[in-house]
C-alpha cells in the first residue's frame, strides 16, 4: 500500500508538470498571436503615415514639400484619379483634404473651381454595402495640417489632410 | 538490493527526463529558426523604412544594419509590387528603389528631371568601383561618363569610386575627383583588359557597341542611344540616365530563372516610371485646362497639347522598347518643357 | 516522513506555478503598443509650416502671410496693416490663436506655445503666443513630466537698413495633463 501510494504521488506530480508545460505552450502561443495583432496595427499605422507623406511630397499633389496645389488636387479628383492612384498606393485607403476657411464644405470639381474647399480620393461608400459599412467602422485615420496653394487667387490657405486606411478584408 | 519502488523511481525519472528534454530541444531548435527569420525580417523592414525616409526627405543616409547578419537579399520585380526577397521572406517596396546588395549601403535620392516633372528614386550602393572604359574621344562619350558618375552618391564610407580603364591599367578616383577630370583624361582608350574585381561594374562607352563587344559589363552607345549588357544579345534603347543606371545596378548576373538582372531592372524602371508619368501627364493636362479658364493671361495650350500627346504615347505599355515611340516621347517632352518654361517666364508657374 | 514527502511535492508544484506566473508577467510587460512620436513630430512640424505660410488677407507686404505678421510683431508691433485696422502685433496674436483653435477642434488635448526670438543673437526680447508654461527647462520636474514636441523654423526679414535678420520661430506642443492618451481626431 505504501509503495503504491508513493508511486501514485509520482504519477500525480508528473501529471501536474505536464499540465504546467501545456499551459506554458498555450500561453506562448497566445502571446505570439497577441504580438501579431499588435504588429498588424503598427503596419496599418505605418501605411497611413506613408500615404500621408506621399501626399505631402509627391509632385502629383504638392507644388513644394507640404504645400498642396489645389489645381493638381482638383485634376486628380476628376475621372479615374482614384483607380490610377491605387496603382501607386495600393487599395483600401482614402484621403480627404479640407481647407479651413470657416465656410461650408464644397467638393471641388472642374466646374466650381476655385470656389470650393474639399477634395477626396478613394472614399469607401458605407451606405448600402454591409461589408464596406462594417469595414469603414474599423478604419484608422491620421490627420495632418497642410498648406493649400491656390494659383487662381495667388494665396496659400491652411488646411487639413486626413488619411484613412482600412484593415484587409 | 534495490526495491521495486526505487526501480520505479529510476525508470520513471528516465522516461520523464527524455520527454522533457525532447520537448525542450524540439522547441528550441524551431524557435531559433523563427527568431533568425524574425531578425532578418526586421533588418529588411528597417532598410525599406530608411529608403522611404530618403525618398521623402532627400537627405542621404548610411545604412549598416546588414552587418549584424550575413544573409543574401535582392529586389524581386516579378510580382505586381516589387519586393525585397531574403531566404523565404519578403517585404514590399513602396518607393522606386535601386540597390546593390552589401553590408553597408550609402543611400541617396536622385531624380530624372524632365523640366515639367521630376521622377524621384532612391539609390543604395555598398563600397563599389564604377570603372569606365571610353573607347572613343567624342564629347558625347565624356559627357555620358560624367552623367553616369554623377548619379552615384558621394560617399567615403562605404567607398564609392569611379575608375578609368585603359588596357591593363585602371586609375581610380573619388566621385568629386572624377567630376573635375578634364577632357584630356576622358579621351579614347583601348579596350579594358584589367582585372577589376568581382564587385566592380564595368561601363564601356563606345560608338561600336554590339553584343559581341560586351563580354563584360554594360556597353553604351551615346550617339545612337543604345546600351548592351553582357549576357543579352538585344539592345536597349535608353532615353535618360536612369535607364543606363538600371542596367549597371542590376548587373550581368542572372536570377534563378536565368534572366539577366540588369535587364529585369531596366524593365522594372520603365514600367514604374511609365505608370507615374502617365498619371502625371493626365493630371497636368486637366490642371492646365482648369487653370487656363481662370488665368486668362496665361497660355496653357502648348503645355496641354504636349501633355495630351505624351499621355497617348505612354498608354502603350511597351513604348520604351520601340525606337519610334521613344523619339515621339522625347519630342513630346521637349514641347512640354518649352511650354512650361514659357509659363514660368510669364509668372504663371514657379 | 511520508507526510513531508507529500508536502514537498505540493511546494514544488506551487513553485512551478509561481515561476509560470512570473514568466507571464515578464512577457506581457515586453509587449507594448506602437509609438506615435514620429507622427506627432510630423504633425507639429506641418502645423508650424502651415500656420506661417497662411495668407492673412492683408495686401500690405509686412502683413501678407502669418510669417510676415510675426516679423512685423517682433520689429514694429505698432505698424498697421491697413489704414484703420489694429496693429500687426494684435493681428498676429489673434490670427495664430484663431488657427490653433481650429486645430484644437481637430486634435484635442494639446497645449501650444509659439516663441519668436532672434536666431544666433542673445536677446531678452521674445514674443510668446499661447501657454507660456510650456517654455520651461527640461530639468524642471513639472516640465519633464509632460511629453513635448518642439519644432523650429526660420524667418528671414530685412530690418531697418536692409540688413537681413533671421528670426527663429519655435512651436511647442504638449499634451494637456488631464489626457492619458491622444484622442481620436475629428474632422
Amino acid at each position: 500500500m505504501r509503495a503504491q501510494s508513493n508511486m501514485m504521488e509520482y504519477v500525480l506530480m508528473t501529471f501536474f508538470i505536464v499540465i504546467v508545460l501545456i499551459a506554458i505552450i498555450f500561453f506562448l502561443t497566445f502571446f505570439q498571436v497577441f504580438q501579431a495583432g499588435g504588429e498588424q496595427q503598427k503596419a496599418l499605422f505605418n501605411r497611413q503615415l506613408f500615404i500621408a507623406k506621399y501626399f505631402l511630397a509627391s509632385p502629383l499633389f504638392a507644388e513644394e514639400n507640404s504645400v498642396l496645389d489645389d489645381a493638381r488636387l482638383t485634376a486628380l479628383s476628376e475621372g479615374d484619379g482614384c483607380e490610377e492612384l491605387k496603382g501607386i498606393l495600393g487599395i483600401d485607403w482614402s484621403a480627404e483634404i479640407t481647407v479651413l476657411d470657416d465656410s461650408r464644405r464644397i467638393t471641388c470639381t472642374g466646374f466650381n473651381y476655385p470656389d470650393c474647399n474639399y477634395w477626396s480620393y478613394c472614399l469607401q461608400n458605407s451606405i448600402g454595402d454591409n461589408i464596406a459599412g462594417r469595414h469603414s467602422a474599423r478604419n484608422q485615420s491620421i490627420v495632418l495640417p497642410v498648406s493649400v496653394f491656390r494659383p487662381a487667387g495667388e494665396r496659400t490657405d491652411i488646411g487639413v489632410l486626413k488619411v484613412s486606411v482600412y484593415p484587409p478584408r | 538490493m534495490t526495491n521495486i519502488y526505487e526501480l520505479f523511481k529510476m525508470i520513471f525519472g528516465i522516461i520523464a527526463s527524455i520527454f522533457i528534454l525532447y520537448f525542450l530541444i524540439t522547441y528550441t531548435a524551431g524557435y531559433k529558426d523563427t527568431q533568425l527569420a524574425s531578425v532578418r525580417q526586421s533588418i529588411v523592414k528597417s532598410f525599406i523604412t530608411a529608403s522611404e525616409n530618403v525618398y521623402f526627405s532627400g537627405i542621404p543616409f548610411r545604412f549598416d544594419e546588414f552587418r549584424s547578419q550575413e544573409f543574401s537579399y535582392s529586389l524581386s520585380t516579378a510580382a505586381s509590387q516589387p519586393q525585397v526577397e531574403f531566404g523565404s521572406g519578403k517585404a514590399p517596396v513602396r518607393v522606386p528603389l535601386f540597390f546593390i546588395e552589401g553590408e553597408e549601403l550609402a543611400m541617396a535620392r536622385n531624380e530624372v528631371d524632365l523640366g515639367w516633372w521630376k521622377f524621384y528614386y532612391v539609390l543604395a550602393v555598398p563600397a563599389v568601383d564604377i570603372v569606365f572604359n571610353l573607347q572613343d574621344s567624342s564629347g558625347e562619350s565624356a559627357d555620358a561618363a560624367r552623367d553616369i558618375a554623377s548619379l552615384f552618391p558621394d560617399s567615403d564610407s562605404p567607398a564609392v569610386r569611379m575608375g578609368l580603364c585603359s588596357g591593363p591599367r585602371v586609375d581610380m578616383y573619388t566621385k568629386d575627383q572624377f567630376a573635375r577630370l578634364d577632357r584630356g583624361a576622358l579621351s579614347s582608350a583601348p579596350p579594358c583588359t584589367a582585372s577589376i574585381g568581382q564587385d566592380a561594374r564595368l561601363v564601356i562607352i563606345s560608338s561600336t557597341c554590339n553584343p559581341s563587344q560586351t563580354a563584360r559589363g554594360v556597353c553604351v552607345h551615346p550617339s545612337a542611344k543604345l546600351a548592351y549588357i553582357n549576357g543579352l544579345s538585344s539592345a536597349y534603347n535608353y532615353k535618360d540616365s536612369l535607364d543606363i543606371l538600371a542596367l549597371i545596378i542590376g548587373g550581368e548576373g542572372k536570377d534563378v530563372f536565368g534572366s539577366v538582372k540588369g535587364g529585369q531592372l531596366f524593365e522594372y524602371k520603365n514600367s514604374m516610371m511609365r505608370k507615374e508619368l502617365l498619371l502625371a501627364a493626365k493630371m497636368m493636362r486637366i490642371r492646365a485646362e482648369i487653370l487656363s479658364s481662370e488665368l486668362e493671361e496665361c497660355n496653357y495650350f502648348p503645355l496641354a497639347s504636349g501633355l495630351e500627346d505624351l499621355a497617348g504615347i505612354l498608354a502603350d505599355d511597351d513604348y520604351y522598347q520601340k525606337r519610334a515611340s521613344i523619339q515621339e516621347y522625347l519630342s513630346a517632352n521637349d514641347r512640354i518643357s518649352l511650354g512650361w518654361d514659357e509659363l514660368v517666364k510669364a509668372g504663371c508657374e514657379k | 516522513m511520508e507526510n513531508l514527502k507529500a508536502q514537498t511535492t505540493m511546494v514544488l508544484v506551487i513553485l512551478v506555478i509561481i515561476i509560470f506566473t512570473g514568466l507571464a508577467v515578464f512577457l506581457l510587460s515586453l509587449s507594448s503598443t506602437f509609438n506615435q512620436d514620429e507622427y506627432l513630430n510630423l504633425y507639429a512640424s506641418n502645423l508650424l509650416l502651415a500656420v506661417l505660410r497662411a495668407d492673412t488677407g492683408y495686401s500690405d507686404a509686412d502683413c501678407r502671410q502669418v510669417a510676415d505678421l510675426v516679423a512685423c510683431a517682433y520689429f514694429v508691433p505698432t505698424h498697421r496693416c491697413d489704414l484703420t485696422g489694429p496693429a500687426c502685433g494684435d493681428i498676429a496674436n489673434a490670427t495664430i490663436a484663431g488657427h490653433m483653435e481650429r486645430f484644437d477642434l481637430i486634435r484635442k488635448n494639446f497645449d501650444y506655445l509659439f516663441v519668436v526670438e532672434p536666431k544666433d543673437f542673445i536677446s531678452q526680447t521674445q514674443i510668446k503666443i499661447g501657454n507660456p508654461d510650456l517654455d520651461c527647462d527640461i530639468s524642471d520636474k513639472g516640465c519633464a513630466s509632460r511629453q513635448r514636441f518642439v519644432v523650429e523654423e526660420k524667418i528671414q526679414k530685412t530690418a531697418g537698413r536692409s540688413v537681413p535678420f533671421i528670426l527663429n520661430v519655435r512651436l511647442i506642443l504638449a499634451r494637456r495633463s488631464s489626457a492619458s492618451r491622444p484622442p481620436r481626431q475629428l474632422v
